[in-house]
């Protein structure tokens, strides 16, 4: 949160330099800013499915509310997937019923919803036998996949290609620590056909943490 | 998930209870995202009576959303950046343990973990006059070494024993007994340690991998839940109580080689903030033995793999040669 506003804060300094307004409502604008956003804090899988259900009221109270951040989605998967036992229907229930509700929070109230969710296993093979790691396959239930219409893979660039891309740019970066972002679209044309017949693009640029927060280049 | 009960609120009772039991809806979660028309048929009841019950356990049940400015000014009244006591620790930290945070040391043995834990605890029971708790797992923790630091400190017998007892320790050696802990902590325990003295700052778990490691691996996933159950009871306790939570984690290595901290990629999601101590292997050292290097490999503020020096002997610096040999005695334990 405090890192949240020390980026909002840098934000509007810049912004406040550009058009020469009048700086003293600075504190007044972070304020502004700060209470159109809505925190939730969620501790296990029920609770996110309740705490949907009960959003859904918020949603259809302030049409001003627009977009919905998950941070993350796989969160309680371990929880889930030990709760459960041996059944995957019974593991997978509670996040099935999330992405079923957010599924129809997306078409009745056309908001936005991202979602970060973890990566759970490195991949056992050495970085030049394969491709594509085990770390980047999805894992969540389908209803979760088929929800899915962009994947945004992160990944920190490793050191040597930092040094590389630095001296390319030309410009003079204090080893700033450079990531990678793989962005792939399912372009799909209803939301039930399967994760197969959908058609993939996909795009790729990299981005900085710097004070203001992210970044791109 | 959450059993529908007779009573949970009004208008719920038994036979209404029954009565979605036999339409299999045993939960709040399933009565939640159930049709409430179709059921209000089914179960014979009026739609505007199942619609209010609805209402009241949603209400009951969920989180509830915060204005992000209401949370700031909350966070800005209660945050605390605790001091770890040791200049250039802090700098890597900026400026120290951040209280609702999860903080990570790790390190292969004789990094020192333990010993910045000491020290942290120390520095905040003496210094800061507030209280800590300290969860031993490895039972590397002796008393003898927390009253050398502070006799470093202070020579005021009184004093020493005052810090002493501000620091609450807590001996176990498995995951269940430190989710009993944990649990305590956050139902009553943090509250009757502030008693005596200053508020808990400080949770410190030293270390959380000897409990949580073991459990890992194999085709079972018991462990990997039983993981996330630590960080998420820590995770609360730290938001919750305003504690700054302070782990500490062994290394392993990577595919390439490379040193990594321990448990995994799943855990790497847990800590806020991660830091690697690391032996310094330099002929400085031979003179130094304190000598370590600590690099912060993941944090919110700060750009990461900056690296800072800073030697373990900060915490004792006052004292002179003779607790040389027996600190590094304690080390190998860490």
């Amino acid at each position: 949160m405090l890192r949240l506003v020390s980026i909002l804060e840098n934000r509007l300094n810049a912004a406040v330099s550009t058009s020469s307004s009048s700086a003293g409502s600075d504190e007044a604008t972070l304020r502004s800013c700060l209470s159109r956003l809505l925190v939730v804090h969620c501790s296990s899988s029920s609770q996110l499915l309740l705490t949907l259900h009960f959003l859904e009221t918020s949603f259809s109270s302030r049409p001003s509310l627009a977009l919905l951040l998950i941070d993350s989605i796989s969160a309680f998967y371990w929880l889930d997937r030990c709760e459960g036992g041996a059944s995957l229907a019974k593991q997978e229930e509670k996040l099935g019923k999330c992405s079923e509700l957010l599924g129809r929070l997306l078409r009745d109230y056309r908001i936005t919803v991202f979602a970060t969710c973890h990566a759970i296993r490195r991949s056992y093979s050495g970085p030049s036998s394969s491709s594509s790691s085990d770390s980047d396959r999805p894992y969540l239930c389908r209803p979760w996949q088929r929800l899915v219409t962009h994947r945004l893979l992160c990944a920190r660039q490793e050191a040597a290609n930092n040094m590389a891309a630095a001296a390319g740019s030309g410009k003079e970066q204090r080893r700033r620590q450079l990531f990678t972002v793989h962005c792939t679209s399912f372009s799909s044309s209803s939301s039930s056909s399967s994760s197969s017949s959908r058609t993939k693009s996909y795009r790729s640029s990299s981005f900085c943490v710097t004070d203001g927060g992210v970044e791109f280049i | 998930m959450v059993v529908l009960r007779e009573g949970m609120c009004p208008g719920l009772d038994e036979d209404l209870v029954r009565g979605l039991r036999a339409a299999d809806i045993k939960t709040v979660e399933d009565l939640v995202s159930s049709d409430i028309e179709e059921l209000a048929q089914k179960c014979s009841v009026s739609y505007k009576a199942l619609f209010a019950i609805r209402r009241v356990l949603l209400a009951q049940h969920t989180a509830f959303p915060v204005s992000g400015a209401d949370l700031y000014e909350e966070l800005l009244s209660s945050t605390a950046i605790v001091s770890t006591g040791n200049p250039s620790l802090d700098k890597l930290l900026d400026s120290g343990l951040y209280t609702g945070e999860i903080t990570e040391l790790s390190g292969g043995p004789g990094s020192g973990k333990s010993q910045v834990c000491f020290g942290v605890a120390v520095h905040i029971s003496y210094q800061l006059k507030q209280s800590v708790i300290y969860i031993d797992t490895t039972g590397g923790l002796t008393a003898s070494r927390l009253l050398e630091m502070l006799q470093a400190e202070t020579t005021n017998t009184e004093e020493q024993m005052e810090a002493l007892q501000r620091i609450h320790i807590f001996r176990l050696f498995d995951v269940f007994s430190l989710l009993d802990c944990l649990h305590g902590l956050c139902s009553g325990g943090l509250q009757q340690a502030s008693v005596g003295g200053g508020s808990v700052k400080a949770v410190i778990v030293d270390s959380v991998s000897a409990v949580i490691s073991t459990l890992l691996g194999g085709k079972q996933n018991e462990g990997m839940s039983l993981m996330i159950q630590v960080a998420g009871v820590l995770k609360t306790m730290a938001k919750d109580f305003n504690v700054a939570a302070l782990v500490t984690n062994h290394v392993t290595r990577g595919g390439s080689g490379e040193v990594q901290p321990g448990l995994g990629v799943s855990w790497s999601h847990i800590p806020r903030t991660r830091v690697l101590l690391e032996r310094v292997e330099k002929a400085v050292a031979v003179s130094r033995p304190g000598l370590r290097s600590a690099t912060l490999i993941k944090s919110s503020r700060q750009p990461c793999h900056i690296k800072e020096e800073f030697d373990l002997q900060w915490w004792s610096r006052s004292k002179g040669g003779p607790s040389l040999g027996k600190r590094k005695l304690d080390e190998t334990d860490s």
